[in-house]
């Protein structure tokens, strides 16, 4: 069934690139490679020797015919699988009122919404440490199946944005041998639908400031074993995200608060935020550093069954952009996670295209 | 001595005075055309740069379609003087917005005779064009003239 789905996934791909070439369809794509060397178990060959990576095939489209619009990202991966990460239609009624129906990224501080899985676009290497994708170990669901109403107003005090969405109850699953989140793509199979929130401002009083927040409210249920290990989870988090962008210098942070409640009514609360700062040297040159850090409350069952441990990173890192369609960009990074030290030095080459 | 220096002074400001106005009168204009139904008369430069970066998509239920000049001398002028981006920036930014939000970048018209063919027969659409080039009875109307220097 999934060899049938992948290579209808293939068919429709190979169509949409065939249809572009006749017809205003924007067909894109993103790809890139890394080499990464790790002090972490440093007698291991992996780590002493570092690893060159092939990062995943990223392959876009986007279709407007007047009110109706149409996205898909697929994701080639490493192991030959196609993912879609997002696959939605949109109806657009006015700037003010969007309606979009199918698989998004759950609108989440502005990072989630802003960076998908084309590296070209994001200013570091890794996502923080909050926002990994859930097969990469990520504590709250960073894609829903569901719809998302949104919409965007120029007002007197600023431009406004704003968003609703309700979208099917995420699982925890089995991936390999590791529980993972996943968001229910064709099925919900738990009682509440999950809901989520955004709302943001650019003031006009201060010119290239961003402030907004956002609240994703769910049931997780944990789907690794009959009976579950872990009983359904409650789950609220709360956001606060800014992006300020004075002259050449670019600020962004966000500010994450989990509140998980399971059937014992007991509440478990951990938190996690980022801030990260670029500076346009030039067009071509760009330093950052990202500092990011997670505080897990290590009784929460939800955490546990995740097996997600406190993490403090700093990166310091150097963004080259050979054109506007390709950068190079070098990082070290000193980690520290579940009292574990050690560093990490990479390298990575993106492309759009 | 005195007339001598008011003389020259006198000299100097006429000389300043005619360079500004010499380089004001030779200051290229653009001009932002609309289809004859586009459902307003004047647009002010906020809302062309909102259009132009796929901030605002539709004007009193109208869907706006934005269009895109191939000539790089006009097409820079346009993207350095009325959207304040580099032309390398402004490729960025639309890779980033189709990526982030699907929506779709302007489209790509080939000579000012074309642009003015093309928004004179399309509903919604809004276009830029050297303010010599607009004709009458074109079937576009100006919404806004922008001055962009030499």
């Amino acid at each position: 069934m999934r060899r049938v789905l992948q290579a209808f996934i293939m068919v429709i791909t190979i169509s949409a690139q065939a249809f572009s070439v006749s017809h205003a369809f924007e067909f894109k794509g993103f790809a890139d490679t890394s080499l990464t060397k790790s002090t972490k178990d440093a007698d291991s060959d992996r780590y002493r020797n570092g690893s060159f990576a092939f990062g995943a095939v990223d392959l876009y489209f986007a279709e407007s015919l007047d009110e109706v619009e149409l996205l898909s990202e697929l994701i080639v991966t490493t192991t030959g699988s196609i993912n879609a990460e997002r696959l939605y239609l949109g109806y657009v009624f006015s700037d003010q009122l969007k309606l979009r129906v199918g698989r998004f990224h759950t609108p989440l501080g502005f990072w989630n919404t802003s960076y998908h899985h084309g590296k070209q676009l994001q200013p570091t290497i890794l996502r923080p440490e909050a926002l990994r994708f859930e097969f990469e170990g990520g504590i709250f669901p960073a894609h829903s199946v569901g719809a998302w109403v949104t919409g965007r107003s120029r007002t007197s005090a600023g431009l406004l944005e704003y968003g609703i969405q309700v979208a099917n109850g995420p699982k925890i699953v089995l991936s390999g041998s590791n529980k993972v989140l996943n968001p229910n793509n064709t099925s919900d199979n738990n009682i509440g639908k999950a809901v989520s929130f955004n709302a943001a401002i650019c003031p006009v009083m201060i010119e290239d400031l961003k402030v907004g927040v956002s609240g994703h409210f769910s049931r997780v249920k944990d789907d690794t074993a009959t009976p579950p290990l872990m009983a359904d989870v409650n789950q609220e988090i709360y956001v606060a995200a800014f992006t300020y962008s004075p002259g050449n210098v670019n600020l962004a942070g966000e500010y994450f608060n989990i509140g998980n409640r399971a059937e014992s009514d007991k509440n478990y609360n951990s938190s996690a935020y980022f801030g990260l700062i670029t500076y346009n040297l030039t067009e071509k040159w760009v330093p950052y550093i990202l500092y990011d850090k997670m505080l897990i409350n290590e009784s929460d069952p939800y955490f546990q069954t995740l097996n997600t441990k406190d993490v403090t990173k700093t990166t310091l890192g150097v963004r080259y952009n050979i054109s506007y369609m390709s950068s190079l960009k070098g990082e070290v990074r000193a980690v520290k996670r579940d009292n574990k030290d050690w560093n990490e030095f990479a390298l990575q080459w993106a492309i759009a295209f | 001595m005195t007339n001598v220096k008011f003389g020259l002074l006198s000299g100097l400001i006429i000389l300043l005075l005619s360079g500004t106005i010499y380089a004001s009168a030779y200051a290229r204009e653009l001009a932002i055309i609309a289809n004859k139904d586009y459902p307003s008369d004047s647009i002010s430069a906020t809302t062309v740069k909102d259009i132009y970066l796929g901030e605002k998509t539709s004007e009193r239920g109208i869907k706006i379609k934005p269009m895109e000049q191939r000539d790089e001398e006009i097409k820079s002028r346009f993207i350095e003087r009325v959207l304040g981006s580099s032309m390398d920036g402004y490729k960025a930014y639309w890779i980033k917005k189709f990526f982030q939000e699907g929506v779709m970048p302007p489209a790509v018209k080939g000579t000012p005779s074309e642009v003015l063919t093309v928004i004179s027969q399309t509903k919604g659409a809004v276009g830029y064009i050297w303010i010599d080039d607009v004709k009458k009875d074109s079937g576009v109307k100006v919404l806004l003239k922008i001055e962009v220097g030499n």
